[in-house]
């Protein structure tokens, strides 16, 4: 009774249920489910099989490409994540959010692997929210061939000479707190004078500035592209060993510290394994081995024992002393974040 | 039986339903979240405090947003305007052609389309750098002596916007003039009309819905896409795409961003009223074929 | 014709020059991509082997299709009434329509997430896949709309007038007309489902990371050869798919019937 047209039409119909079918049978876990949401090329893979391997659960890794996306996302609704990574500032406004589990007082025993330093941190006082994963600095990345004299201060990327071949991260945060700090003030800084300050060196630095970019800045000064940039110290190292000339230096003004850190969203689907998942990150040879692959500093000190001298050594990401103490952290900065991205929209607009 | 009843036999009204369901779930419920939260408050650390005011809509007056705004509306009038002014030549000389070749012609000018436009993104920046191709080409070829500024402003803007929108405006614009009946140019030229006047008098109005339609689906698209300005622009030129994502992220003032995209579907919804006037509704749905 | 030809030239230059350089450097045997170090198909054989990376090619090409098929689904019934039967819904439906064409990515995936989290519904890739069905409305609508308003209703008269059903009026006549418009909507809606970041990173569940996304966190460390070797082999893909639709005779445009 139905001519060819129909049946090649129901054909159709079957074969994209078919398809669907497979999809959810694809979706069906046999096994135990974690589902982690982690920055792009901030973990090393073995380090996830390993905890595979060892707790028969399957990982789901998912990344995302900065603070803000994360926190978007984990405002709008939970979306089954278990394990997520979020900045000190953006921690301490998750959890005044209430977009946080507690990790449990007797949660994460590895916790005391972590050197003093990096722990009870402004954000998380009693770490009850997060666990320490990375940390770093913010500093000046440069080619050391175009730019034969070390730069020593923050106005290294305001000088005329480098006209066109400055990269700034593009991120309100770090571009207004590396003003503020050169101008001699707070990177916290919430007072009207000295934002107007910052807000008129940023504008006019603006034609010197060949981009804003917070992911291509390797690149380009690996690719000679650009001759300095604002950087964090793990990228600087990561351009270290695709281009020898980089160097990266912290200015005698001080910078800011950050510190990255493994924390659970409110409610978690599986929020016991992701507490194993973290004391399985905070092990020393884990911690190690994470510290090796990403070339970032760790604050897992039970770990520096088996991490090899010259990453140890490496200044860039473990600064002397003397200069920790003129490192601020970020705070959030509450309803003054509204001055800020007004003084950002300007200087981009 | 009366022409009504039959249409209404073949094609009962209930069959709108599952569509208009999907949209009063997916589409008209969103919109209400966007409207309520364009009226909200923001917290202390950028959670939404429901409320009734006008601060968010009254923030939008500031000099630089609305600076942004007319910056936004230049550049994407520009490259819709560079993008009709390319593709409709090239739509001409594709809806002239032998009809075999008509297809080929137009597969081959869509596909780019169907390609990641991030990854072209990158290709572009390869190509436009002063040590990239381009540069490095004029400069062994001896046509120039330093590198070009070619990329990080806002002339890689619009030719990345141009790029990506060129087989947007090629596909109304073609079908179209396609549709045009070949024996008013005929009829046109025994009268003795010359170029000018056929082109003026029938190509340039019979044409006018495909061009609407990709005016529409250029310039639309073009003020909310924040890719293209942050890869080939350097993160230099904000635009309105760059401000709500700004305003969404960066600041966490959802409240903000909200107000913005009200104002700009406002905005486009108006100017899209405009253009369903100005040509007349059946002609501007003929084109998309 | 030779200005013609030449200009036809030129505008294949322009679109199709970011697509030979990624071609090329994608056998580039050197993983900064700056400069040409010789030719070599190793990074052919990286992408191969990365089960992750053909995993979420095969999840995207899995949403894309699923959506694509719905979105036909939901939208070749509703254009059928509204370019046929004129009715008060019509003039909110398009308005509707447009509303989803304008908002921004970003602005979509968020309120989406939101809709989702009221409702108390856990994500996934049946998610994307609802957020990009939704995106893809308005083209699979105009499109088919369009099409259908430049046929007229005389055939589908004279059939009825000869006894047949409306289902045989619609498979015998309608579709048939219809298909080279269905096929545009698919393979645009395709392409689309394809290219989204945004909404897909708000709307995904766990696990459900899809190749655009995958291709933005593998481009945070700039354009590597297996990025370029991933997407020439996608665009190898997409002309075979493309070839294969033209050896099967799909017109383009429909044969009139005057």
């Amino acid at each position: 009774m139905f001519c060819k047209q129909p049946l090649a039409f129901w054909k159709y119909c079957i074969h994209l249920c078919g398809l669907s079918c497979l999809y959810l049978f694809l979706a069906c876990g046999k096994q135990e489910e974690l589902n982690v949401l982690n920055w792009s090329d901030y973990i090393d893979e073995t380090v996830i099989k390993d905890f595979e391997k060892e707790f028969n659960v399957h990982v789901n890794y998912d990344t995302y490409t900065s603070n803000e996306e994360l926190m978007a996302k984990l405002q709008a609704g939970s979306s089954g994540n278990d394990v997520v990574f979020p900045s000190d500032y953006t921690v301490q406004a998750l959890w005044k959010q209430a977009l946080l589990e507690p990790l449990g007082d007797s949660g994460v025993t590895n916790m005391k692997n972590v050197g003093k330093k990096f722990k009870r941190l402004y954000f998380d006082p009693k770490n009850r929210w997060s666990a320490p994963y990375m940390w770093g600095t913010m500093g000046i990345a440069y080619n050391s061939k175009m730019i034969t004299e070390q730069p020593e201060s923050w106005d290294a990327l305001f000088d005329q000479r480098y006209a066109g071949r400055i990269v700034m991260l593009d991120s309100q945060r770090e571009v207004i707190a590396m003003a503020l700090k050169y101008l001699g003030y707070s990177m916290n800084s919430t007072k009207a004078s000295e934002l107007e300050e910052a807000k008129r060196i940023l504008i006019g630095q603006k034609p010197l500035v060949l981009a804003y970019t917070s992911d291509n800045y390797k690149s380009l000064l690996v690719s000679g592209e650009a001759w300095i940039s604002l950087a964090w110290s793990g990228d600087a190292s990561q351009a270290f060993s695709e281009n020898p000339d980089i160097r990266y230096i912290i200015p005698k003004e001080g910078t800011n510290l950050w510190m990255d850190n493994v924390c659970i969203p409110a409610r978690a689907p599986h929020k016991e394994l992701a507490l194993e998942f973290i004391n399985f990150l905070l092990r020393p040879d884990i911690g190690s081995r994470l510290s090796q692959k990403i070339l970032y500093a760790s604050p897992n000190e039970a770990s520096y024992t088996q991490t090899p001298p010259d990453i140890l050594n490496n200044s860039s990401l473990y600064p002397p002393q003397s200069l920790m103490e003129k490192c601020e952290w970020y705070e959030d900065l509450g309803t003054a974040n509204q001055k800020w991205d007004l003084i950002w929209t300007e200087i981009k607009g | 039986m009366s022409a009504i009843s039959l249409k209404q036999r073949l094609n009962p009204a209930w069959l709108l339903w599952p569509l208009c369901l999907w949209l009063g779930i997916f589409i008209i419920l969103p919109l209400c979240i966007l409207i309520v939260y364009s009226f909200s408050k923001r917290g202390t650390y950028g959670e939404l405090e429901l409320a009734f005011q006008f601060g968010n809509y009254a923030k939008l007056l500031q000099p630089v947003y609305l600076r942004i705004g007319i910056r936004s509306l230049y550049i994407a009038g520009l490259s819709t305007l560079l993008c009709l002014i390319l593709a409709f030549p090239i739509s001409l000389i594709v809806a002239f052609s032998k009809p075999r070749i008509q297809k080929i012609l137009l597969i081959a000018l869509v596909l780019p389309m169907w390609t990641n436009l991030l990854i072209r993104c990158y290709a572009w920046v390869y190509l436009l750098r002063s040590e990239g191709l381009l540069n490095s080409g004029l400069q062994m070829l001896g046509f120039i002596r330093e590198p070009l500024p070619l990329i990080y402003n806002s002339f890689a803007v619009i030719l990345g916007l141009l790029y990506n929108f060129l087989p947007f405006a090629i596909l109304p614009m073609y079908a179209s003039i396609e549709k045009i009946d070949r024996r008013l140019f005929e009829a046109a030229r025994d009268l003795g009309a010359g170029n000018w006047i056929i082109f003026k008098k029938i190509l340039l109005p019979l044409s006018l819905p495909g061009i609407s339609a990709a005016v529409l689906l250029v310039f639309v698209p073009s003020m909310s896409l924040y890719i293209i300005p942050d890869i080939l622009g350097g993160g230099k030129t904000m635009l309105l795409g760059n401000l709500i994502q700004n305003q969404f992220l960066s600041a966490r003032d959802w409240g903000a961003g909200s107000a913005l995209s009200v104002v700009i579907l406002l905005l486009i919804l108006v100017i899209w009223l405009l253009a369903m006037k100005v040509t007349g509704r059946k002609k501007l749905e003929e084109l998309f074929s | 014709m030779l200005p013609q030809k030449f200009f036809l030239f030129l505008v294949f230059l322009f679109l199709y020059s970011p697509i030979v350089i990624l071609i090329l450097f994608s056998f580039n045997d050197s993983p900064f991509s700056a400069r040409w170090h010789g030719a070599t198909f190793k990074w052919y054989g990286l992408v191969w082997k990365n089960s992750s990376l053909l995993l979420t090619l095969s999840r995207s090409l899995l949403v894309a299709v699923v959506s694509s098929f719905f979105t036909i689904l939901l939208a070749l019934p509703a254009a059928l009434v509204s370019a046929r039967a004129f009715s008060r819904i019509n003039g909110s439906l398009r308005l509707a329509l447009m509303c989803s064409l304008i908002l921004p990515d970003l602005v979509m995936g968020i309120t989406t997430l939101t809709l989702f989290s009221c409702l108390h519904w856990n994500m996934g890739l049946h998610s994307i896949i609802v957020a990009h069905v939704t995106f893809c409305l308005p083209f699979a609508f105009f499109i088919i709309t369009a099409r259908l308003r430049n046929q007229g209703i005389a055939l589908e008269e004279a059939a009825t007038d000869l006894g047949a059903s409306p289902m045989q009026v619609f498979f015998k006549i309608t579709w048939p007309n219809l298909r080279p418009a269905v096929w545009a909507s698919l393979l645009l809606c395709i392409s689309l489902s394809l290219d989204d970041v945004v909404v897909s990173f708000f709307t995904a569940g766990p696990s459900s990371t899809t190749l655009p996304l995958k291709i933005q966190s593998m481009l945070k460390i700039g354009l590597n050869p297996q990025v370029n070797a991933l997407f020439t082999l996608i665009l190898i893909c997409i002309v075979l798919i493309v070839g294969i639709c033209a050896i099967l005779k799909t017109p383009w445009k429909p044969k009139t019937i005057s």
